[in-house]
């Protein structure tokens, strides 16, 4: 065998699947990211985070496409549209809902972030309809990471979508720790989540931080959704919530000890690879291998380590 | 502890007490009977409805004994009642059973799904436990409810019903006597010592222990006790259907199931049971609801027909979150004078509410 | 034969040495108290004999048996009871109702029997809720409203705890503090309480208590904790002038602490009024532990 085919063969069976979950997995930390903040700030468990992310992307390709009454707009500006979209969302969340629900118990604010989710996802599928399908347009040519595997073809290299989730991700989860460890924000946003009586008596506005808080989880759902929607083709109402990204996300942020930041987006990363490769090599016999692998790891973790895996919480 | 007497079913209050306000009592109690009744009187699809809310009842106070009673917040219900609808159908269909047995199949699958949850659930407790319980649902969603050998290799198991009970009002009339017997169940539940140890561990699991509670078996208990009703429901709706769909038990499902409890109150049983039958029935119900669909004649084009599709999917989430917003109590805080007076107390006393709110699960392990 | 005996129990928290070595025992029909500053190991203690913490070493004997590793529940249904420092009940549901919890180990019926309404179930429910009603009349409480105990006054919360105990229907009965949130006056009637409790149902007693007074009204014999270990033992009197004891206290941070070493004259009058009943050898077995409440 030629070093060649022995490098794509490589390339298609370890290679290909790595990018893969790392892809998929980049989302799910993100979204990941959003779960452990608005945990870390109020104990709650937002299950419409990754819906956030769904109508994101829809704001975006709308603008991207030019559907309906959205004008056609250079995609830089589709996505700060999408991002917008996001943190409103959030902040309206919060508003509306949350802080309404200050002294009910768990369940009740965790059925009532559910039940945003249900809320969107129906908006979208009036609005929107699940027939039509809404697509990202192709950027460059492949949208697969030329690492290994898809060089063998005489391709030139061409950025896809897969460098520009990569990218984008890495710039967010920068973004994050610039914030929360250099500005006055991210500060009070952990003091706030530590202390909240402390941080309210040296004067940190806790209500506006509550609200900041979901503006920025809005936010970074719709950086998972909008990096998510160009790998998932048609967009259907409900996609990052009922496809996997939610739960996965939830398994990442389980994983890395839910209070933990880099603990979470590792966590994400970790399910998205695990699942890629048991997707690849669960016989096809077992159906829905990739989600019982993930199950199995989930359950491990927290028996043989309760706190997941960076978790400090007792 | 929720003390609501039930319709038809609990020990009818103390006459001597309050007989001169039983009047118009017993008049409301009569309109509630007649409703019910009547629902399997209105023709197959009334009673077609009528049993899936019925299903959903049994779902609802499933949930109240894991979440209600033991704090505990199960997002994988849809995996219990999927088992229980998988295998009542297989005994039934390929087994050969008849409709009773077939039913029981389905209330131990239920049961032995949850008894395995219940091991973990003595490891790993609060929102931790949801997020298992809901990797637990999805994994047998997409496992075993895929299962090639199990659902002809997808297409669905078959669940017949006998001849006897292949009219839907007859069906009704079994599935209503089922869950009334399952109410009456619950009821005795939270009157026995069972249900004051789940409550008491829910509270504190050192005081439980402290009073000769015996923790881990109780856990366990609660959890088969929430999985065999879960089943038994399951197994209602795979004869409802007369076949087990998989793709029927989904993630959506169990937050729909989670939703219903909560929005009913969770810890009551006249407001879970409310609750339940309100979710069974609102999508259909708001489908045909005439100013709604009038107003979607007003819609352009598309959006009509996607708004004729979906909106009353947005309108039960937006009366879910009006609910949660107005009264985080849910309907039962609502309805607690008039179930308060009907069971012969005065209208205007004020409920303590759900006595067990689960303070839900807390997120530290 | 001491109704419960510590046999150099120690128990390790990490780095921190919670207890140890720590031996006691507890005779028959005796009230033992333990004190110490906060911190001392007292509630530890109580956790080892409960089940609820498994000591590093040493053993827990209960009756001559050692139940060093049996699990809380066991030892609820074998009879030692306990409260708790800061109340332990459901304060979700009436008194009535955690009464009735608390006699989980005398419903002799199993679970799914409960659930379906057997004949035995319903006759046993009826005879737990006549018992509850008798406690709330031996504890004072004949008249608390049927409302959640949250709502409760903390005084009347602890008496209620109290009942609770001994609804479990203990031999012994261990005390976490139970004049905590009472004024002088509530807590003298405790102590005149708790002696008639002892009289009245035989009960062994160990408790944890601040409250000088009432530990000099009620206790036979006090050992005290310091930094988890034995300072000293001895009959109230003696102890409390022990000049460890003074020094442990005084370099303590429990307020009670001062009156341990100025006696009040209403401290002295309790002392002077119960010590006919209280007083008494240490190793007195008067009543055995048949004499016990008849259900």
């Amino acid at each position: 065998m030629s070093a060649h085919l022995v490098l794509a063969s490589v390339g298609s069976t370890v290679g290909t699947p790595l990018v893969g979950g790392i892809v998929n997995g980049a989302v799910y930390g993100l979204v990941a990211l959003g779960i452990v903040l608005l945990y870390k700030a109020g104990r709650i468990f937002n299950f419409a985070q990754a819906e956030f992310g769904t109508a994101s992307a829809f704001v975006t390709v709308a603008f991207l496409q030019g559907i309906g009454p959205f004008p056609k707009v250079p995609a830089p500006l589709a996505v700060v549209a999408g991002l917008i979209t996001g943190g409103l969302l959030g902040f309206l969340s919060e508003r509306l809902i949350i802080t309404r629900l200050f002294r009910a118990p768990r369940a009740t604010v965790l059925v009532a972030t559910a039940g945003i989710a249900l809320f969107l996802i129906s908006l979208e599928a009036v609005l929107l309809g699940v027939s039509t399908p809404h697509v990202f347009p192709r950027v460059g040519g492949q949208s697969h990471f030329a690492l290994f595997g898809t060089l063998q073809s005489n391709d030139s290299y061409k950025f896809g979508y897969t460098e520009i989730t990569m990218v984008a991700t890495l710039l967010v989860v920068a973004g994050l720790a610039a914030l929360f460890f250099r500005t006055r924000y991210g500060m009070a946003i952990l003091a706030v989540s530590q202390e909240p009586t402390a941080a309210g008596v040296v004067g940190i506005n806790v209500r506006s931080i509550s609200a900041l808080t979901w503006v920025l989880a809005g936010v970074l759902g719709a950086v998972a959704g909008i990096v998510n929607a160009p790998f998932t083709g048609a967009l259907t109402p409900g996609f990052m919530t009922l496809n996997g990204p939610l739960i996965n996300g939830f398994i990442g942020a389980i994983l890395g000890g839910i209070t933990s930041f880099p603990g979470a987006f590792v966590g994400g990363l970790l399910v998205g690879v695990v699942s890629s490769y048991a997707g690849q090599y669960m016989p096809a016999a077992v159906p829905g291998g990739a989600t019982v692998v993930v199950a199995a790891l989930l359950l491990f973790t927290l028996l043989v380590r309760p706190t997941g895996l960076l978790g400090q919480e007792v | 502890m929720a003390t609501e007497a039930l319709p038809a079913v609990a020990e009818p209050p103390d006459l001597g007490e309050a007989a001169r306000f039983w009047g118009p009592r017993y008049g409301v109690w009569a309109l509630i009977v007649a409703v019910v009744v009547a629902v399997g009187l209105l023709g197959p699809n009334a009673a077609q409805h009528g049993v899936v809310a019925a299903a959903y009842v049994i779902v609802g106070l499933s949930l109240n004994i894991i979440l209600g009673y033991t704090g505990q917040l199960s997002l994988g219900h849809q995996g219990f009642v999927g088992a229980g609808a998988l295998f009542a159908a297989y005994s039934a269909t390929k087994v050969g059973l008849p409709f009773g047995p077939a039913l029981v199949i389905g209330v131990a699958a239920g049961a032995a799904f949850a008894l395995l949850l219940g091991f973990v659930a003595l490891r790993i407790r609060g929102l931790y436990l949801a997020l298992i319980t809901l990797v637990f649902g999805l994994a047998l969603q997409v496992s075993l409810f895929q299962a090639p050998s199990l659902t002809n290799g997808g297409a669905g198991q078959p669940a017949n019903r006998p001849s006897s009970l292949l009219a839907p009002d007859r069906y009704y009339f079994v599935c209503l006597g089922i869950t009334l017997l399952v109410m009456y169940l619950d009821y005795r539940l939270t009157k026995s010592k069972a249900g004051r140890a789940f409550i008491t561990i829910r509270d504190d699991e050192r005081v439980a222990s402290a009073f000769g509670i015996n923790v881990t078996a109780y856990k366990l208990l609660a959890f088969v006790l929430c999985g065999a009703t879960a089943g038994l429901a399951g197994g209602l709706l795979a004869f409802a259907s007369q076949q087990f769909n998989g793709n029927s038990y989904t993630f959506q499902l169990a937050l729909t199931f989670v939703l219903m409890t909560v929005v009913g109150g969770v810890g009551s049983r006249s407001g879970v049971v409310v609750g339940s039958v309100l979710f069974a029935l609102l999508h259909d119900f708001l489908a045909t609801f005439h100013p709604f669909i009038s107003l979607t004649h007003v819609l352009p084009g598309q959006l009509s027909t996607n708004a004729q599709q979906f909106g009353p999917d947005l309108i039960g989430a937006l009366l879910l979150l009006v609910t949660l917003a107005v009264n985080p109590g849910g309907i039962h805080a609502g309805i607690a004078p008039l179930m308060s007076w009907l069971r012969g107390g005065d209208f205007t006393r004020a409920d303590d509410g759900p006595a067990s709110h689960g303070e839900g699960p807390s997120g530290r392990p | 034969m001491a109704v419960l005996e510590l046999r150099d129990v120690s128990i390790r928290f990490g780095g921190l040495q919670a207890l140890s070595s720590l031996s006691l025992s507890v005779g028959e029909w005796e009230i033992v108290g333990l004190i110490g500053p906060n911190g001392a190991g007292k509630t530890t203690a109580f956790n080892c004999i409960t089940g609820f913490y498994r000591p590093t070493s040493g053993q827990v004997f209960y009756r001559g048996d050692d139940v060093t590793t049996l699990p809380p529940h066991r030892k609820s249904q074998l009879g030692i009871g306990r409260t708790f420092q800061n109340v332990g009940m459901v304060k979700t549901v009436s008194a009535r109702e955690n009464l009735k919890i608390a006699q989980h180990s005398l419903a002799e019926y199993g679970p799914m029997s409960g659930v379906l309404g057997t004949p035995v179930s319903l006759a046993t429910e009826r005879e737990l809720a006549e018992r509850a009603d008798l406690i709330l009349e031996l504890i004072g409480l004949a008249d608390v409203p049927e409302v959640p105990i949250g709502a409760l006054p903390y005084g009347t919360l602890k008496l209620l705890e109290l009942g609770c105990a001994l609804a479990t229907d203990p031999e012994i009965l261990l005390l976490d503090e139970p004049s905590s949130g009472m004024g002088p006056d509530e807590a003298h009637a405790l102590g005149e309480r708790l002696l008639s409790l002892r009289k009245e149902l035989g009960l062994t007693m160990l408790l944890i208590e601040h409250h000088v007074p009432l530990v000099v009204g009620v206790c036979d014999y006090v050992y005290v904790l310091n930094f988890g270990q034995l300072l000293t033992e001895g009959r109230p009197d003696d102890v409390r002038r022990h000049p460890e004891v003074v020094a442990a206290y005084l370099g303590g941070e429990a307020p009670d602490a001062l009156a341990a070493t100025h006696e009040t004259a209403e401290d002295a009058a309790l002392a002077a009024a119960t010590a006919p009943t209280a007083g008494g050898g240490r190793r007195r077995t008067r009543r055995q532990a048949s004499a016990k409440e008849e259900k």
